[in-house]
C-alpha cells in the first residue's frame, strides 16, 4: 500500500483521545451574544464543581470571551509535554484563546476560526474531567460546527431572553442541534422577570421559552431573573453565582438536570 | 513543547488508519509541516519514536517535509514569506502573552496556534491585519506506506 491518505488529521485524533478522558460535554449556546450565555455556562461550571465534580470550562467565543472573564482568569498560558494547561479558578479548569491573545483583535476568517477551535480543543490538556462545559460563540459558523461535529454524545443547553430577536437566534441553533443529533438538555431563560417585593413583572417582553421547549421536545430548566446583584458582582470582580441567590437557585436546577442525566 | 501532543495525535491517527485499512505494518510516514508552526523536529521525532513503539507504526520511517509559509494581504494585495515577517513573529508578541514552559523558557503562542498570526503580525506593505495564510500553517500526513 502506498498513497496520500484521506481523512487523517492528527488534531482530530488528538481531540478524540482527550474526549476519552471526559465524562460528558455540555454545549451552552444562544445563537446571539448579549443574552447571558457566559453567565449561564460559567455558573453551571461552578455549580457542578461546588457539587464535587471535576469540571472544565472552555470559552470558544474568540471575540468576546466573557466566560473566561467572569471566571477571573488571565494569561499567560503554560505549556508542557501534554499540551496547553487550562488555568484553574475557583475549582474550575478554564481555557480560552483570550489567554493567548489578551485584548488584541484576532481578524481570522471563518475557516481560520474553525481551525483555531479545533486546535484549542485538541491541545488543551484537561486531564480527567467529569464535565466539560463549552461556551459556544454566537452564530452557526465553523467555530460552532467544530464542537458539534467532533464531540459525539454532547448535550446542549440553549440560553435565551424574552425577546423575539433572541428567540429567532436560539431557534436557528436549536434546529442545528436537532438536525446534527445533539441531545438538547433544555432551555434557560435569562433576564426573565423582575421580582418587585413579591410582584413579578417581565420588563423585556413576552417569554418564548415554553413555545421553543414544546417545538423541540425539551423543557425550560430555569428562568433567571434580572437581579441587580448580578451586575454589581461582575463590576466587583466576583462571580455572580456567589452574590445572587436567585441565580444560584436557577443554576442549581440546571446542574441537577445535568447530574440526573448521567 | 506541544510537539509531544502533536506526535500523540499523529500516532493515534495512524493507529486508527491502520485498523480501518487492515494494515499490519506502517513503514513510512511523510508529514508536511507548516513553516509557521516552527516545529522542534528533534523533539517531535523523539516523541514519534517513543509513542509508536509496540504498535503498527513501530520503526516506521518518519519523513518531515517543511512547507514554506506564504501570506497575502486582503487590503493591498501584497504577498510575502515567513522570512519577511520573522522579526514580527519573534518579537511582536508582548512579553505577558508569551507561553511559559516547565523549565521557565518562553514560547510564542503562534508556535501552538499558528492561526492567531493576524493578532501579532501586520502586512509589511500597508500595516493591515487582514491577510490570508496561503500555505505553511498546519501539519498534514502527505504520504503513507505500509503492508497488509
Ligand atoms: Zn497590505
Amino acid at each position: 500500500m502506498d498513497s496520500a491518505p484521506e481523512g487523517l488529521d492528527p488534531l482530530v485524533s488528538l481531540l478524540g483521545e482527550r474526549l476519552g478522558r471526559i465524562g460528558e460535554v455540555i454545549l451552552v449556546g444562544s445563537g446571539k451574544g448579549g443574552v447571558g450565555k457566559s453567565l449561564v455556562s460559567s455558573s453551571l461550571a461552578l455549580a457542578l464543581s461546588d457539587g464535587g465534580s471535576r469540571v472544565g470550562l472552555l470559552d470558544l467565543d474568540l471575540h468576546g470571551p466573557a466566560a473566561a472573564r467572569l471566571m477571573g482568569v488571565s494569561g499567560p498560558l503554560e505549556s508542557w509535554r501534554g499540551g496547553v494547561r487550562p488555568v484553574e479558578s475557583m475549582g474550575v479548569e478554564v481555557m480560552s484563546l483570550a489567554l493567548a491573545v489578551g485584548d488584541l483583535p484576532v481578524p481570522v476568517s471563518g475557516e481560520g476560526k474553525g481551525r483555531l477551535t479545533l486546535a484549542l480543543m485538541a491541545l488543551t490538556d484537561w486531564g480527567d474531567l467529569d464535565y466539560l462545559v463549552v461556551d459556544l460563540p454566537p452564530g452557526t459558523g465553523d467555530e460552532v460546527m467544530i464542537p458539534v461535529r467532533h464531540v459525539e454524545s454532547a448535550r446542549a443547553l440553549a440560553v435565551t431572553t424574552p425577546s423575539s430577536l433572541a428567540r429567532d437566534a436560539v431557534r436557528r441553533l436549536l434546529v442545528l442541534f436537532r438536525d446534527q443529533g445533539v441531545d438538547i438538555l433544555g432551555i434557560v431563560e435569562n433576564q426573565a422577570y423582575v421580582d418587585c417585593g413579591g410582584e413579578v413583572v417581565s420588563p423585556l417582553g413576552r417569554s418564548f421559552a415554553e413555545e421553543l421547549a414544546a417545538e423541540f421536545g425539551t423543557r425550560v430548566l430555569a428562568r433567571i431573573p434580572l437581579d441587580p446583584a448580578i451586575g454589581r458582582a461582575v463590576d466587583e470582580g466576583i462571580h455572580p453565582l456567589r452574590r445572587s441567590g436567585a441565580l444560584a437557585d436557577a443554576v442549581g436546577a440546571v446542574a441537577g438536570e445535568v447530574l440526573g442525566r448521567r | 513543547m506541544h510537539e509531544w501532543s502533536l506526535a500523540q495525535g499523529l500516532v493515534a491517527s495512524l493507529h486508527s488508519f491502520a485498523e480501518r485499512e487492515g494494515l499490519r505494518r506502517i513503514t513510512l510516514v511523510e508529514v508536511s509541516v507548516g513553516e509557521l508552526m516552527e516545529l522542534d523536529v528533534p523533539v517531535f521525532r523523539d516523541a514519534f519514536e517513543t509513542l509508536t513503539r509496540g504498535g503498527p507504526a513501530d520503526s516506521a520511517e518518519l519523513r518531515i517535509v517543511e512547507e514554506p509559509a506564504r501570506f497575502r494581504c486582503r487590503r493591498c494585495g501584497a504577498e510575502w514569506t515567513f522570512a519577511e515577517v520573522e522579526e514580527q513573529i519573534h518579537r511582536g508578541v508582548p512579553e505577558d502573552l508569551m507561553v511559559r514552559e516547565p523549565g521557565g523558557e518562553l514560547e510564542s503562542p503562534l508556535h501552538i496556534f499558528p492561526d492567531l498570526v493576524p493578532a501579532f503580525v501586520r502586512c509589511p506593505r500597508c500595516g493591515g491585519r487582514d491577510f490570508e495564510v496561503l500555505a505553511g500553517r498546519d501539519m498534514r500526513v502527505s504520504r503513507l506506506e505500509g503492508e497488509r
